[in-house]
């Protein structure tokens, strides 16, 4: 152990040591002297009771007047002042209420709203969906009946081309073959037997 | 062992000036004066009395500038007041006085709890006292406590209602009621009145006996010198260690009594509000 070090132990027990003994002192001491002191009082001129008819005037007057300055000018006001605070406190909470319920009401009515919107929404969207099949089916339609009508036009076309040309062909076969039956025979054909006899072969042509 | 209570106690009763310790020398006595032949002496509790006055305007005068219209008001010691104020209204006034009733009764309420509540504290401050330890300032208190209380049951129930309730309705026979209720009404009125006494003596017992225990703890220490050095180190110890837990309680007390006549006055005057 250092030489200088406190040592807490002994420092407690000295502490205790004190207490103690002011503790006796003061359970030893104190009875008498709560007594001697009681005596004194009595003798020491300490009078409670006493009154005194000055000292009563000046506090009346002096409470009267306080109540009077601090009434009139201080509590007074102060009173008013708090009330109004209080009332305006009030007023302040029963419009908070107000704007809170109108907030609810208005919230609710959005929600509504937005329920609304929605099922507005998927309307809508439902209405757009048949509308374009709708249109998609019309258009599919017009197309096919496009597409139809140009294919019969075509098949008419080369049907037409097809038998004009047949025509074609034979009217120059039988011109040709009469021309050739002309050479053959060494007799000129008139002209009317020569249109009579293409025609004729024509028609066999077709026929055939 | 000497004690010299009358000394060491001058600080709990009136004198005609404030007493230092010797070291700091002596201050002349208070002004005398002749008042219509009457001589008047300016005593100490009268000038602490003027002090507590004089304090309460220039702290309530702020306040009620600083609150006007409603204003919140800001700092720590103006909202302590506004607390004080606010509690006794909401929590005491109003409660024990109807709430109709309250805004006449609270600023007579408001300066009664205040200025004892001063009165008690002067009695915390070195070489000064309390002025409600003694009976003519409690007394005075007390009385005009009653007067405003028989004076509001007056106002509210009318001058003579106010006195023809003070007996309780019952339904006595006729010769019965001639003898009782008279008997009756002078036991209510004569214990209104001891009530309002009670008042006043509560107030000055609490506080006169704390400060006589308080200068008995100190006087313990000269009583004990001259004898043995360590019951002298130990009185003197004990006496302080006392005296500063004391007084502790005492700045309660002062808090607490202040409180208490101001309840009370507020519960009697609700009670004169309303017959029997």
């Amino acid at each position: 152990m250092m030489p200088y070090q406190i040592s807490w132990t002994n420092a407690g027990r000295t502490f205790r040591l004190a207490a103690a003994s002011v503790v006796c002192a003061l359970g030893t001491s104190l009875p008498i002297l709560a007594e001697e002191a009681a005596h004194e009082a009595e003798e020491g001129g300490l009078k409670p009771l006493a009154f005194q008819t000055d000292l009563a005037l000046w506090t009346g007057i002096i409470f009267l007047g306080l109540l009077f300055i601090l009434g009139k000018f201080a509590f007074r006001p102060i009173a008013d002042a708090l009330d109004a605070r209080e009332k305006s406190m009030a007023d302040k909470l029963a419009e908070t209420d107000k704007a809170n319920a109108d907030a609810k009401a208005l919230h609710e009515s959005y929600q509504q709203k937005l329920a609304g919107a929605d099922d507005e929404v998927r309307k809508i969207l439902a209405d757009a969906k048949d509308a374009a099949a709708k249109k998609r089916d019309e258009l599919l339609a017009a197309a096919q009946a496009d597409a139809d009508e140009v294919r019969a036009k075509g098949k008419r076309d080369i049907e037409s081309d097809r038998e004009q040309m047949l025509n074609d062909l034979a009217s120059r076969s039988a011109s040709w073959a009469t021309d050739l039956a002309g050479k053959i025979l060494k007799e000129k054909i008139d002209p009317k037997d020569h249109a009579r006899l293409i025609d004729d072969a024509v028609k066999q042509f077709s026929k055939g | 062992m000497n004690i010299d209570i009358g000394e060491i106690g001058s600080h709990v009763s009136d004198a005609n000036g404030f007493h230092l310790p010797q070291f700091f020398g002596h201050l002349p006595d208070l002004p005398k004066w002749t008042v219509c032949g009457h001589e008047f002496q300016l005593t100490k509790f009268m000038v602490l009395e003027v002090v507590v006055a004089v304090l309460l305007i220039a702290f309530f005068f702020p306040l009620a500038r600083r609150v006007r219209g409603g204003q919140l008001v800001k700092g720590r010691f103006w909202n302590l007041l506004e607390a004080f104020l606010m509690y006794l209204r909401n929590e005491v006034i109003i409660p024990s006085v109807g709430k109709s009733a309250a805004s006449r009764y609270t600023p007579f309420l408001w300066t009664l709890f205040f200025f004892i509540l001063g009165c008690n504290l002067m009695g915390m401050l070195p070489w000064c006292g309390s002025p409600t330890g003694n009976l003519s300032v409690t007394a005075v208190l007390a009385l005009i406590t009653y007067l405003v209380v028989i004076g509001g049951g007056m106002l509210k129930q009318g001058l003579f209602k106010y006195w023809f309730h003070q007996v309780p309705k019952m339904d006595l026979p006729l010769v019965l009621s001639i003898f009782l209720k008279p008997m009756i009404f002078v036991i209510e009125v004569a214990g209104n009145g001891i009530k309002h006494v009670v008042l006043a003596i509560r107030l000055l017992a609490n506080m006169f006996a704390g400060h006589v225990v308080l200068a008995v703890f100190l006087a313990f220490i000269s009583a004990s010198a001259g004898g043995l050095l360590a019951l002298w180190i130990g009185v003197t110890t004990g006496s302080v260690l006392m005296s500063v837990a004391l007084s502790c309680l005492e700045l309660f007390v002062a808090f607490l009594q202040a409180y208490i006549f101001m309840f009370l006055a507020a519960i009697f005057i609700g009670m004169a509000q309303h017959q029997h």
